[in-house]
């Protein structure tokens, strides 16, 4: 073989295996991602009519998702991020580029060149291996990026529901406040009979004011939650001014199955293909890093020179580095430890979706039977003790205080009840929202079952 | 030959005199058993009935049986009581001084009971104090009670055991015992009461026994007015009446309208005639009876009550405020707001009440409501009768009853309203 042709298979070797990912691959990323995100969110449909038609009609959980899918910059934003890191990957999977030297000196007889071109002597060997890994990781930031557009649908929705919750009860509270008045109103009738004593309407009179703040921080307690929705839609100016359709729908538990929920959970789980692609990521970088770490920094390339005198010569160039103090153990290792690290995390991630499928799962079971009870039980029996009461009035038992403070009791025990109802709400959303592939943010609450809303109707006597 | 009503006389002889000693020496098997109608008038008890006896080898034989009763205290309100012979109270037992009683008592209760015989000079082991004369009657026994009775007038029985409980439950009656020799004057009408009192929350049906303060049921009889029968007399007619008071905490001032009484007896006898004066109100203390006589020279409907206002009332709550002077139009339209069912009382038709609850007051009177309730009932008295039913509301002489003046009256008499 003669030395060109020597110099050719080197050439060969170096840069002909493979190119890496093409470009036009993060397009399709992209669509994937949303494509797969839609299929996973109900309402995500496109918007039929326009935003402004759908906010005149008042605003329903529906049209709120559709309108932060379709209209907030929230999802292009996510669907850029994801170019931004497929981009990485893309660029991360081709052969590095070969350099070039030349140099010149001049002598009194002429001038003595010499041009060389070195490649990376192993990188067309591990390229193969690098794409792969690219590609898992590509597959993991197309699922990030639909499990981010699962999360803001269902962000949109527990803000709507936390909307209209602290709508109805601020209503409740109201009417706790128009309870507490009503006390006050008989009070100072009494008291302008000269029929109650000072204490007494003092009394009346603190329990009236603190009622009426009571009603005046749920009232105030729905603006940042109408907030939290209005940066969700994405709206701003004008069109702000939206109002909420109807009330919170009375059964959580309507439409949605509980059998198999583990099995379920697990099979639709983004994280948990997130997961996969990077453990199988971090095979690939191991693998590439047992090669790289053989001879690294070694280049090979051709050289070319030719004497001051005329004389021309062409020959291979090799560039080594010695592993003297640094024999690439360590990044083996590392790369060893970074895929068991994948692995770990890929098991530990498994057991967290299977847990969070059976709290959500019993919680809700649980939301929805105190949400019965309340219904079946507590509030007609407050209903009942109203009406007992309001007879006894009658009967000349009981004084007006008496009906007011059953009324009160009614109110906050439909207050728990509207408690219940939303956080068997949440809770639904989370599992749905489990089930949609994105493993929901578990709240304290959520997680220890404990509930925070204050009672706003008050029992004042 | 000796007549029976030579033995009446006889027996009559051995007394040892009405005006000092109150018991009376009969011989142990006692003196021939008298006879309603014949030997005594017997006593009219509104609303009740008197026990039933038979006589057996010349003792006068009753049964008593205490046991369950559902009550009917007024229109609208019964009670899961405890009381005699299916009722409540019991029935009253009537007999004539001299007689020998035997009383058997069966006990169909729940829990063991006694009776004792209130005011009776009985045997000390008659006296029917449990743990202290006798062993209780336990449920389902039967004990015999056999005295001679030495003495005349109103008395009463009633359980002598866990007596808080039994008593306030309903287990007590009358025992009228009338003279071996008539008194004189004779009464043309003798009707006997007994007074008691009731917890009986509206929309309960238990009486509560462990209520010591705050009665709201009051009876006469047992009943409660509207449901308490009328006393009817013809004009000119001697009316006796005869009261007991077993309520639990109260004594009550009873007061008739429209005539005047002189009190003839008490539990333990008659009063000496020089010892009475007359009076409208007679305050009948727990656990007493009274018995008061006059005649009913004054045609019309009367009422006769207690006179203690609270008492006159049924199932009066007291946790309400006081609302005389109160513009209730503020206050009713703000708590209408708060509770829509809200209906102001005596407004807008009759409000609901609780079930099982009466009217605290309200019987039908013949110009309206009577504003009254619970302990009262009316003497109607009438210029000619022909039974003790009840002859209806009076109608009084034109210019008899209270109207709205006239300007011509007013003018007349310097009246400037």
């Amino acid at each position: 073989m003669s030395r060109a042709a020597a110099v050719s298979v080197i050439l060969v070797i170096a840069l002909v295996p493979g190119c890496g990912l093409p470009t036009h691959a993060i397009a399709d990323r992209q669509a994937d991602a949303w494509r797969e995100a839609q299929a996973r969110v109900r309402g995500s449909d496109g918007i039929a009519v326009s935003v402004d038609d759908l906010l005149a009609d008042g605003l329903s959980a529906h049209d709120a998702v559709q309108i932060a899918l379709h209209h907030s910059r929230t999802v292009p934003a996510i669907l850029a991020q994801l170019g931004v890191d497929a981009a990485a990957w893309v660029t991360a999977s081709r052969l590095r580029n070969p350099s070039l030297h030349a140099d010149a000196l001049f002598f009194g007889d002429g001038t003595e060149v010499e041009v060389g071109m070195l490649a990376p002597l192993l990188d067309s060997l591990q390229q193969p291996l690098r794409e792969a890994q690219a590609e898992q990781e590509l597959l993991a930031a197309e699922a990030t990026a639909t499990r981010a557009i699962v999360a803001v649908a269902f962000a949109t929705r527990r803000a709507f529901v936390d909307l209209l919750v602290a709508g109805q009860r601020a209503r409740l509270a109201d009417e706790g406040a128009t309870a507490a008045a009503a006390a006050a109103t008989f009070a100072q009738q009494l008291a302008a009979a000269g029929n109650a004593a000072p204490e007494m309407l003092a009394q009346v009179l603190a329990a009236h004011a603190d009622a009426e703040l009571r009603a005046a921080e749920a009232a105030d307690a729905i603006l940042p939650r109408r907030e939290v929705l209005q940066r969700q839609l994405g709206l701003f100016g004008p069109r702000t001014a939206w109002q909420t359709q109807g009330e919170l729908p009375a059964d959580p538990m309507a439409g949605i199955d509980l059998d198999a929920i583990e099995t379920r959970a697990v099979q639709r789980s983004l994280e948990l293909r997130v997961a996969n692609a990077r453990l199988a990521a971090a095979h690939q970088a191991s693998a590439w890093t047992d090669r790289a770490t053989l001879l690294p920094g070694s280049e090979v390339g051709i050289s070319a020179m030719r004497e001051s005198d005329g004389e021309a010569a062409l020959g291979p160039a090799l560039r080594l580095e010695l592993p003297l103090f640094d024999g690439g153990g360590a990044a083996r290792t590392g790369a060893a430890a970074a895929t068991g690290l994948a692995a770990a995390r890929l098991w530990q991630l498994g057991i967290d979706v299977r847990s969070a499928a059976r709290l959500l799962r019993d919680r809700l079971r649980g939301a929805a039977n105190r949400l019965q009870f309340a219904r079946e039980v507590a509030v007609p029996a407050a209903q009942r003790a109203t009406t007992a009461t309001l007879q006894r009035y009658n009967a000349m038992q009981v004084g007006a205080f008496d009906v007011i403070a059953a009324r009160q009791r009614e109110l906050a025990t439909s207050d728990r009840e509207l408690t219940t109802l939303a956080e068997a709400w949440q809770l639904r959303l989370q599992l749905e929202e489990l089930l949609a592939g994105a493993l929901p943010e578990l709240s304290p609450s959520a997680a220890t079952g404990a509930t925070s809303h204050p009672s706003t109707a008050g029992v004042h006597r | 030959m000796t007549t029976r009503r030579d033995l009446f006389r006889l027996g009559a002889a051995a007394s040892l005199g009405a005006s000092g000693l109150r018991t009376t020496a009969f011989p142990e098997h006692g003196l021939p058993p008298g006879r309603p109608h014949l030997d005594y008038q017997p006593v009219l008890t509104p609303n009740g009935v008197t026990l039933p006896f038979r006589i057996v080898d010349g003792v006068k034989v009753f049964h008593l049986i205490a046991e369950p009763v559902e009550h009917t205290f007024a229109p609208g309100l019964q009670g899961a009581c405890w009381g005699y012979n299916g009722r409540v109270h019991g029935p009253t037992i009537e007999a004539v001084e001299g007689d020998r009683v035997r009383i058997w008592v069966t006990n169909k209760l729940p829990q063991s009971t006694t009776v004792h015989w209130h005011g009776l000079h009985v045997p000390s082991g008659m006296d029917g104090v449990g743990g202290l004369s006798q062993r209780p009657i336990e449920p389902g026994e039967t004990f015999r009670y056999e005295f001679v009775l030495r003495q005349h007038g109103t008395f009463l029985y009633h359980s002598h055991h866990d007596e808080m409980v039994q008593m306030a439950l309903g287990l007590m009656g009358l025992f009228v015992i009338h003279p071996r020799q008539p008194e004189e004057p004779p009464a043309d009408v003798d009707y006997a009461y007994l007074l008691s009192e009731w917890h009986l929350e509206p929309g309960m049906r238990r009486p509560d026994p462990n209520e010591m303060a705050d009665f709201n049921v009051l009876t006469m009889n047992g009943v409660a007015f509207p449901a308490t029968a009328p006393m009817v007399a013809r004009r000119g007619e001697r009316v006796r009446i005869r009261i007991g008071n077993l309520s639990a905490m109260d004594h009550h001032p009873m007061h008739i309208h429209g005539h005047s009484f002189e009190v003839v007896a008490t539990d333990g006898g008659p009063i000496q005639e020089t010892a009475r004066w007359p009076e409208a109100t007679v305050l009948v203390p727990v656990g007493s009876t009274r018995t008061i006589e006059f005649v009913a020279e004054n045609p019309g409907d009367w009422a006769f009550h207690c006179h203690m206002t609270h008492h006159v009332m049924t199932q009066m709550g007291h946790g309400i405020p006081n609302l005389v002077g109160l513009d209730a139009t503020a206050s009713d339209e703000a708590v209408a707001a708060a509770v829509p069912e809200f209906e102001t009382m005596g407004e807008d038709g009759e409000p609901t009440i609780p079930p099982n609850s009466a009217p605290m007051a309200g019987g039908k009177g013949p110009a309206g409501m009577i504003t009254m309730g619970g302990m009262v009932t009316v003497l109607k008295v009438r210029d000619t009768i022909t039974t003790r039913d009840d002859p209806g509301w009076y109608v009084p002489p034109a210019g008899t009853t209270a109207a709205p003046a006239t300007a011509a009256e007013l003018e007349r008499d310097g009246i400037r309203p």
